[in-house]
């Protein structure tokens, strides 16, 4: 193709189409709402007397008959994204003492929030009850530094004998299977839970002797930084389940990364300032909200059984 | 929304005859009279049995491959787009290699395939080259009836003969593998962006548009397919998403999953009941 070919008018009428439709689709994603392409896509499965035309999921052909069978029926997989620009900007900092990077918490939090209220619209469109198996995933791309994509990814499913609404569908992280055994068990999930936290922890020159030194010895202030930013998570997640009014959260899952900061500090003996290690802790607890709608908690006997499953094979 | 390349074009159609040692091979594990036939399978043995019970018998390892040059497309850097000479190209010759594979189990007689694999290689020849390969283990159905799909072809699907067995228990059918594709190229960001954004933490909604856009297109495409099959829904459906090599602003969404139609109206499968296997 030529590459300074001056377009023909369809070319450029279609190309300021084209970009028409992707400045409204930025505009609905600042308001937190889904791009174009995707309120299509939801209106043409969506079919007339809201049942699905076609149903699609990610769901297991297990995990699917499992979900079927306390009635349940998928109805599309659905999705929610956001990219958003995360960096732990060093110099800005000039922390004494360890402490919780309040902004930064908030960020990891509405990032994912972001994505969920995506993939909720998504259910929401198509008329779901709730979405189920949802993975929450974070990557980096090559092309943008300080980039971070948040996907949000489950199944919608429906009823099949109810055709009412719910105000708001449910989300769970659970598989077909767990969901059957969550139901069975006299529970039902109410919403995904988590706590996000970032945790600045200072090196003071007595952390660093004891790095430098060769005796061994618990690192106080590590221990306590990471214990302090684990409860912080963990009471976020709380928090997260009695807000929905939840009775309990399962599968409960904590994600820890470590990042290195490099500060310069003056030592107590001399007037020159030294490279010293701090850390920055980043907690993220989630789990699946559920609450009691039986008092009975009767679990069945389990039989013994060889199974004909393979071990599972990792694809790619 | 159509696929960069329909199904049946002229084009899938055109290439797809098979080379004459695959013939010769297909022709031997057929067997001739007073000449038993031998089968191959990359199946497990928990597969191969399920597959039996299903009432299906292997009839033989299929593989279709195509290499491909895969074309250049021209990206304005600071345009997010599709990169439809791509997808075209990286649909294409899946759909290649997936229709020699539906030609070999063919020739053996073979109802449907089960297990299928999709993979693409590149080798050192070139670097706009790729060999797009599917491999999967036909099968022939043991009681008679037509279990092809509307084009007279044997079905295909990616599931396990675990998954398989269940379906087929539950009242449904695979029909095919059914895939969508779509190659994006992703805008770099301008200045007054950047401006914009500098210091704070706050979503990117150019990029979040880009990859949400292309991963529908991917998905919607998909759909059409398992549409044109006359699928009543598409299980185990995933998304992979790939750099081949183009340059980090260039992706491919690739989405694939296994259309299903239903053989009787109940699904009603045996209430499950808790076990505890046995197994290591």
């Amino acid at each position: 193709m030529p590459l300074f070919k001056k377009e023909t008018p369809e070319q450029k009428a279609a190309r300021e189409a084209a970009e028409a439709r992707d400045a409204l689709s930025r505009a609905s994603l600042e308001r937190g709402g889904l791009p174009l392409r995707a309120q299509e896509r939801l209106a043409q499965e969506r079919g007339a007397d809201g049942r699905p035309k076609l149903w699609t999921s990610d769901l297991s052909v297990s995990e699917l008959l499992a979900s079927r069978s306390v009635g349940f029926e998928p109805i599309s997989q659905v999705f929610g994204s956001s990219i958003y620009r995360m960096a732990y900007a060093v110099g800005q900092w000039s922390y004494g003492s360890s402490m919780e990077i309040t902004n930064f918490s908030q960020s990891l939090y509405h990032a994912r929030e972001l994505a969920l209220g995506r993939l909720l619209q998504e259910a929401r469109a198509l008329g779901a009850h709730g979405v189920i198996g949802v993975r929450l995933e974070h990557k980096e791309y090559e092309w943008g530094a300080n980039l971070l994509e948040f996907t949000a990814i489950g199944t919608a499913v429906r009823l099949r004998n109810w055709p009412g609404a719910l105000p708001q569908p449910f989300t769970s992280d659970l598989s077909g299977q767990e969901f059957l055994k969550v139901l069975h068990a006299g529970f039902v999930p109410v919403s995904l839970a988590m706590g996000c936290v970032a945790y600045y922890i200072y090196t003071t020159w007595n952390d660093e002797y004891a790095k430098r030194s060769w005796s061994n010895q618990e690192m106080r202030q590590y221990t306590q930084g990471v214990y302090r930013a684990r409860h912080l998570a963990f009471s976020r997640l709380e928090g997260d389940a009695r807000r929905v009014h939840a009775d309990g959260v399962v599968g409960s899952d904590i994600h820890m990364k470590v990042i290195e900061v490099t500060a310069y500090r003056r030592p107590p003996y001399s007037n020159e300032s030294e490279a010293i290690e701090d850390y920055v802790v980043e907690f993220f607890a989630f789990g699946t909200a559920i609450a009691e709608i039986s008092k009975e908690h009767q679990v069945a006997k389990p039989r013994l059984v060889i199974d004909l499953e393979d071990k599972p094979t990792t694809i790619e | 929304m159509q696929s960069p390349e329909g199904p049946n074009s002229e084009t899938a159609t055109a290439l797809e005859g098979l080379p004459q040692h695959a013939l010769e091979r297909l022709q031997r594990m057929r067997g001739a009279p007073g000449k038993g036939g031998l089968f191959t399978s990359d199946l497990s043995i928990n597969e191969f049995l399920l597959v039996k019970a299903a009432g299906f018998d292997p009839v033989g390892l299929v593989v279709g491959s195509s290499i491909y040059h895969i074309g250049y497309q021209f990206a304005n850097m600071m345009r997010n787009q599709e990169m439809d000479v791509l997808s075209q190209a990286m649909y294409h010759a899946r759909e290649l290699a997936m229709t020699r594979m539906e030609e070999e189990a063919n020739a053996l007689g073979g109802d449907g395939i089960v297990g299928v694999r999709l993979e693409v290689g590149r080798y050192e020849w070139g670097q706009h080259l790729a060999e797009f390969l599917a491999i999967g283990t036909a099968v022939r159905s043991r009681d008679g009836k037509n279990h092809r799909t509307k084009h007279g072809m044997p079905f295909t699907s990616d599931l396990t003969g675990q998954d398989f067995y269940t379906l087929i228990q539950a009242g449904y059918m695979p029909v095919g593998l059914v895939m969508g594709s779509c190659v994006y190229h992703v805008a770099h960001q301008g200045l007054g962006q950047w401006f914009k954004t500098v210091g704070n933490n706050t979503e990117m909604t150019n990029y979040t548009q880009a990859l949400y856009d292309a991963r529908e297109l991917a998905m919607e495409r998909m759909q059409a397919e398992a549409t044109e099959l006359g699928a009543e829904g598409i299980v185990g459906a995933q998304i992979h998403e790939k750099s081949h090599g183009w340059g980090s602003h260039v992706i491919e969404y690739f989405a694939v999953g296994t259309a299903v139609i239903q053989t009787r109206a109940d699904h009603i499968i045996q209430p499950p009941q808790l076990v505890l296997t046995l197994d290591d």
